[in-house]
């Protein structure tokens, strides 16, 4: 009844270098199954052996202190990341919808709503945020959020573990940076609250995520969403991250937005060219879905949106 | 060979790795209540509850099923007589939310999950559980209110078993 796929092999391994090595053997054609909600609708003909990574331990969502990524802002140069969530690569699309560590920072309840956006509850239930990514849809909702939030993905693989930042991690259409041999093992999102370490109480922090589709429905991806994450400081808009899905091969970041906003106090008419200027950064294509210039056209609208909206929140 | 618990049953099978539960569940155990309309994970007729999440079996491998805990349409009702049938089932009759019945397993099992989570559901809580369960013929309103009918139902059946402890009742089964 599974027409075109050849599985011949499944194992669930109890130790990570057990998956690695499973992996790294035969790398075109052994696959890591998680949830398996893209991998069993695509059933690839290649795949012949799963490596299932349910009992890894890798469900565990985490908080940890005084923690550094490593990252720096192409602006503000190195960030002072002093809290990092830490989001195993098994956690589910369901457990990230109704995490509660993920409100102990403003910014990070986007990962929720994009959860809550993502396909219907039996997908949720079963989906994972690694297989979200590793998937590389250019259109994945969690990949979106986790942009513009400067998430990194953490790898292990038989030359040990590596973090890759999102914007490198997607190389095109399903293809990810990971060797041949590589496991994403979680997702860590750095707090945006105290990120430039000069909190002197006149910083705010707001992000937004936005999407859209035709209605919500599992097969049904995004046409286009749009993630964003801002800090204010002093009134003004000190760091911003515009990450837009569905309009080019990968996830992307619009840094032409994001220069137009930094420096600026927040008011309608910046709103207005940061989303314009977010268009230049696209890359869409027509398909099924929508033509390549109604894309155009909604990424400028949703942009708009969820800038606004992001600033309200700055706000509350 | 895997071991899996399905409606309250333990079963030891022999699979293979590419085959799905819901085949498993239908021409193996011969359970042919958990319905396929897609087979990829677009419909909902293939909804079980699987450790207590409504999943859909027909994006599962019967291999990663092993261990778990499986509630199919079958296990429902308290017994094979339909004076049995439990409330969700009597809400679907008494409100005509059914018509073909194709989609109605999946439904009902989505909405006990529901239910089994947070038994007093806004009808939007309701029609988000149940969005991802297609239905072609009667639309969406006639369930929508066989939920909210069966929750209300339910809690009395909760509030009743409180009072009477140890009486046997479908809210205490549930519980057992």
């Amino acid at each position: 009844m599974t027409l075109g796929f050849r599985l011949t092999k499944y194992v669930r391994p109890r130790r990570l270098e057990e998956a690695i090595r499973l992996l790294a053997e035969e790398p075109k054609t052994t696959r890591v199954i998680a949830g398996g909600t893209d991998l069993l609708v695509a059933k690839p003909p290649e795949v012949k052996c799963l490596v299932d990574i349910a009992d890894l331990d890798l469900a565990q969502i985490d908080i940890r202190d005084d923690e550094s990524l490593g990252t720096t802002d192409e602006i503000h140069g190195p960030l002072s990341h002093s809290r990092i969530l830490r989001l195993g690569a098994t956690v589910t699309i369901a457990d990230l919808e109704e995490s509660q560590a993920l409100h102990s920072d403003p910014c990070w309840t986007i990962l929720s709503e994009a959860a809550a956006s993502l396909g219907t509850p039996g997908v949720r239930n079963r989906a994972t945020i690694g297989g979200n990514l590793c998937n590389a849809s250019p259109a994945a909702d969690l990949a979106v959020a986790a942009l513009a939030l400067g998430a990194a993905v953490e790898v292990a693989g038989p030359r040990g573990r590596r973090t890759v930042a999102v914007e490198d991690f997607f190389l095109g259409p399903r293809q990810t940076a990971l060797a041949p041999g590589e496991i994403v093992t979680a997702i860590l999102v750095p707090a945006w609250k105290n990120s430039l370490g000069t909190d002197s109480g006149n910083e705010r922090y707001g992000a937004s995520f936005f999407k859209l589709c035709r209605h919500q429905c599992s097969v049904d991806v995004a046409t286009v969403n749009v993630a964003v994450a801002l800090s204010l400081s002093a009134g003004r808009i000190s760091r911003a991250r515009i990450a837009l899905g569905g309009v080019a091969e990968t996830p992307v970041l619009s840094q032409s937005a994001a220069s137009a906003l930094n420096g600026n106090k927040p008011a309608s008419d910046i709103v207005a060219a940061a989303a314009s200027l977010a268009v230049t950064d696209t890359r869409p294509i027509d398909d099924i879905r929508a033509s390549a210039n109604y894309r155009r056209a909604m990424t400028a609208v949703l942009v708009r949106r969820a800038l606004t909206e992001a600033l309200r929140r700055c706000q509350l | 060979m895997i071991r899996m618990t399905v409606n309250g049953r333990q079963y030891e099978l022999e699979v293979q790795p590419h085959e799905l539960l819901v085949d498993v569940l239908r021409q193996r155990l011969g359970l042919t209540g958990t319905k396929v309309g897609c087979r990829e994970g677009e419909c909902g007729a293939c909804t079980v509850i699987m450790n207590g999440k409504p999943v859909l079996s027909c994006l599962i491998l019967a291999v990663q099923a092993a261990g778990s805990d499986i509630l199919t349409i079958e296990g429902l009702a308290a017994s094979t007589d339909t004076t049995d049938l439990h409330p969700l089932q009597r809400a679907f009759i008494e409100e005509g939310a059914i018509q073909c019945g194709y989609c109605t397993p999946g439904m009902i099992l989505a909405a006990k999950a529901l239910l089994d989570k947070n038994p007093d559901p806004t009808e939007d809580q309701v029609r988000r559980s149940l969005a991802g369960n297609l239905c072609r013929c009667t639309g969406y309103e006639a369930p929508v209110k066989a939920v909210l009918a069966a929750a209300k139902n339910l809690r009395g059946w909760t509030a009743a078993a409180k009072e009477t402890a140890g009486a046997d009742n479908h809210a205490g089964r549930e519980k057992a």
